[in-house]
């Protein structure tokens, strides 16, 4: 008995051991799960230099317009992208590229194309119908400018004759085609080497951008490869930043107007949307009050949340950070929306088109029960 | 009442070093140095800038709470690392010096049962350790309440949480003393334990990288048994920082770790009831 008692502890320990170590293995495999952060792109990541590397088609040629800032003795970098030699000079207002392949593999972009094809008689598959353009896998970029956009993709299978029925094609250039309806038309449509597509509001806003492309005019690109990173980035006037928010801070709005030239944003969309925006001006002093205040409503908007109870609008406010740099005249804005929250909202927002859907047959099921029930009369 | 009375007996002996009070003041003047030198602009619940020595630290404009989530989870780590590697380096002859001839005799001839004297030591160490854990990572989230406005009770339970971890390393030092009599073996062990607390809870992939097949299996069946302290830390600094996930994970975690130290202490009992002294 006393033997048998003696080594009770060792049995003890035996038992304990093992229980430990069985309550922890669910850690070894929760090891993967992550944990709560959002990536901002402040800068290119390796996949987007392996993009960047693939869409350098053009040979060399140095841009040969200096920008404002750039120095006398700096060489200018040329642009090997067609697509970003093509985009009007940086004086251009408003510019914003959409890496259309990369977002339609995002969570939301998964999320968008699963509920247009449930949804709305299937548009995606209503454009293939009429254009021939396959949305989800034709497309590679898409710009939207103050004045056009351009699309970028492979066009080789669409019939632009057909699809463009009734307008004049008149060769351009090298490699380009221009649709338009005729030789005084200013609007037009312009193809370049089957990938890609100009629509402007004037004739000479495509010649132009496809003389830049092959040299014959000077160009100087509003950004380099190395400044095309994100699924979504360009630049944007500040006064559509300030329209934006002007419902919600009016204060903020009028700032922004008189503060900043422009604004420099990157959007990484592929599991969280996060966004990185530069606001750029000229007054250093102005440009740190700006920050400041933006900051501060940030936090207090935050505190207003959790005082009412929005969990969702505290949850995105926490990313929200803005970072001056010094003595500089332009700082960095964070905001995130994150995974779950789209998530949630994409689906409450395809249940409801859904619903909307099926209230509309139904009221087309009785019209057309009625009508047939009254011409049965007759 | 006896294991209080053994632990009132460890604290006795622990002041008579003096290394206790020696901790307790370079805590205090750590944190008075942070107090001093660390310069916080808070602006309508948003921390505007931050400065230690004169220095601009981070210029970023972010709610208060959330950008001191950051600076919650450094003292964490520090004051769970640091806390166990302090605790391997001071308490490591407490137990041989318990042990020691003449001092033992003189322990078990008193109304005290042997495990009770064990559990009693173990008890005073881990309660200093909680203690200056506590004091630690409290006073740091103190001295930032007072400076920001923004008040958590999280760097508490995060300081108390990493003396848990303490609790099973201590445990597999004090039981290694009953074996062997010796300050650098209780060191090493406790150092072991540490190391393998860290392997164990990151077996899968270093396992995959380093050791495959037979070696890898063996490895992996042997960490098995060693409390996640890695892991453990890692989700401790979470709930300094509030963004703690996965609250069911981290009571196992703690659980697990509590089980490795009794299971220790059980068999540093075991020995201890068997030895003749």
């Amino acid at each position: 008995m006393r033997r048998s008692s003696r080594h009770l502890w060792l049995v003890c320990a035996a038992i304990l051991l093992g229980l430990g170590a069985w309550l922890a293995n669910p850690a070894d495999q929760a090891q993967d799960a992550p944990r709560k952060s959002v990536e901002f792109p402040n800068y290119p990541r390796r996949h987007e230099y392996e993009r960047m590397a693939t869409r350098e088609t053009l040979p060399a040629r140095a841009p040969q317009i200096m920008w404002d800032n750039a120095e006398e003795e700096e060489t200018p970098r040329s642009v090997r992208d067609p697509l970003l030699r093509a985009l009007p000079p940086k004086e251009a207002d408003s510019l914003v590229i959409f890496e259309a392949n990369a977002l339609r593999h995002s969570v939301m972009g998964e999320l968008m194309v699963d509920c247009l094809t449930r949804t709305w008689n299937n548009p995606i598959q209503n454009i293939y119908n009429y254009t021939g353009i396959d949305v989800l896998s034709d497309l590679d970029r898409l710009v939207v400018l103050d004045e056009g956009m351009i699309v970028t993709g492979s066009f080789e299978e669409i019939d632009f004759d057909q699809l463009f029925g009734g307008m004049q094609a008149k060769p351009y250039g090298d490699e380009a085609l221009i649709y338009a309806a005729d030789e005084e038309s200013p609007l037009a449509i312009g193809i370049w080497r089957n990938e890609m597509l100009f629509m402007g509001e004037t004739r000479e806003e495509i010649t132009r951008a496809v003389d830049r492309i092959e040299g014959r005019a000077v160009y100087a690109p509003p950004m380099l490869e190395n400044q095309a990173y994100g699924e979504v980035y360009g630049t944007m006037h500040p006064k559509v930043i300030s329209e934006i928010i002007a419902h919600g801070s009016p204060e903020i709005a009028k700032k922004i107007a008189a503060i900043v030239e422009g604004v420099d944003i990157h959007i990484d969309a592929m599991n969280d949307v996060a966004m990185v925006a530069t606001m750029r001006g000229s007054d250093e002093n102005d440009i740190r009050d700006l920050a400041k205040t933006i900051g501060v409503a940030f936090s207090v908007g935050r505190l207003a949340a959790r005082a009412n109870g929005d969990e969702v609008l505290e949850e995105i406010l926490d990313y929200a950070k803005v970072s001056p740099s010094g003595n500089v005249p332009w700082f960095d804005l964070e905001l995130a929306l994150p995974q779950a929250v789209i998530e949630d909202y994409l689906a409450e927002a395809c249940g409801e088109i859904e619903a909307l859907e099926r209230e509309r047959e139904e009221a087309l099921e009785q019209e057309s029960e009625e009508s047939a029930d009254q011409l049965d009369e007759e | 009442m006896r294991l209080a009375i053994i632990a009132v007996l460890f604290f006795r002996e622990a002041i008579a070093r003096r290394w206790v009070l020696a901790a307790a003041i370079g805590v205090t003047l750590l944190l008075a140095g942070t107090a001093s030198t660390l310069q916080l602009e808070v602006i309508d619940g948003a921390l505007a800038a931050t400065r230690l020595f004169g220095s601009n630290l981070n210029s970023d404009i972010q709610a208060a709470d959330v950008a001191l989530r950051a600076l919650f989870r450094a003292a964490s780590y520090i004051v769970f690392y640091g806390g166990l590697i302090f605790g391997i380096l001071v308490f490591s002859d407490f137990g041989p010096e318990i042990l020691a001839p003449g001092r033992i005799e003189q322990l078990l001839a008193q109304p005290v049962r042997r495990w009770e004297l064990l559990l009693g030591t173990f008890f005073g160490a881990w309660i200093l350790a909680a203690a200056g854990a506590v004091y630690g990572a409290g006073g740091f989230a103190v001295i930032l309440g007072f400076k920001t406005g923004i008040w958590s009770v999280q760097p508490f339970v995060a300081g108390l949480i990493s003396s848990v971890a303490f609790a099973a390393v201590y445990a597999a030092m004090l039981s290694s003393a009953v074996f062997v009599r010796s300050a650098s073996f209780s060191g090493v062990i406790g150092g072991f334990v540490m190391l393998m607390g860290f392997v164990s809870s990151y077996r899968d992939p270093l396992s995959e990288v380093f050791y495959r097949g037979v070696v890898g299996a063996f490895l992996k069946s042997v960490t098995m048994w060693a409390p996640r302290l890695a892991l453990l830390a890692d989700r401790t600094s979470d709930l300094a920082a509030t963004v703690l996930q996965d609250e069911g994970l981290f009571i196992r975690l703690i659980l697990s770790t509590l089980l490795f130290c009794v299971a220790c202490l059980c068999v540093g009992i075991w020995q201890f009831e068997n030895k003749d002294y």
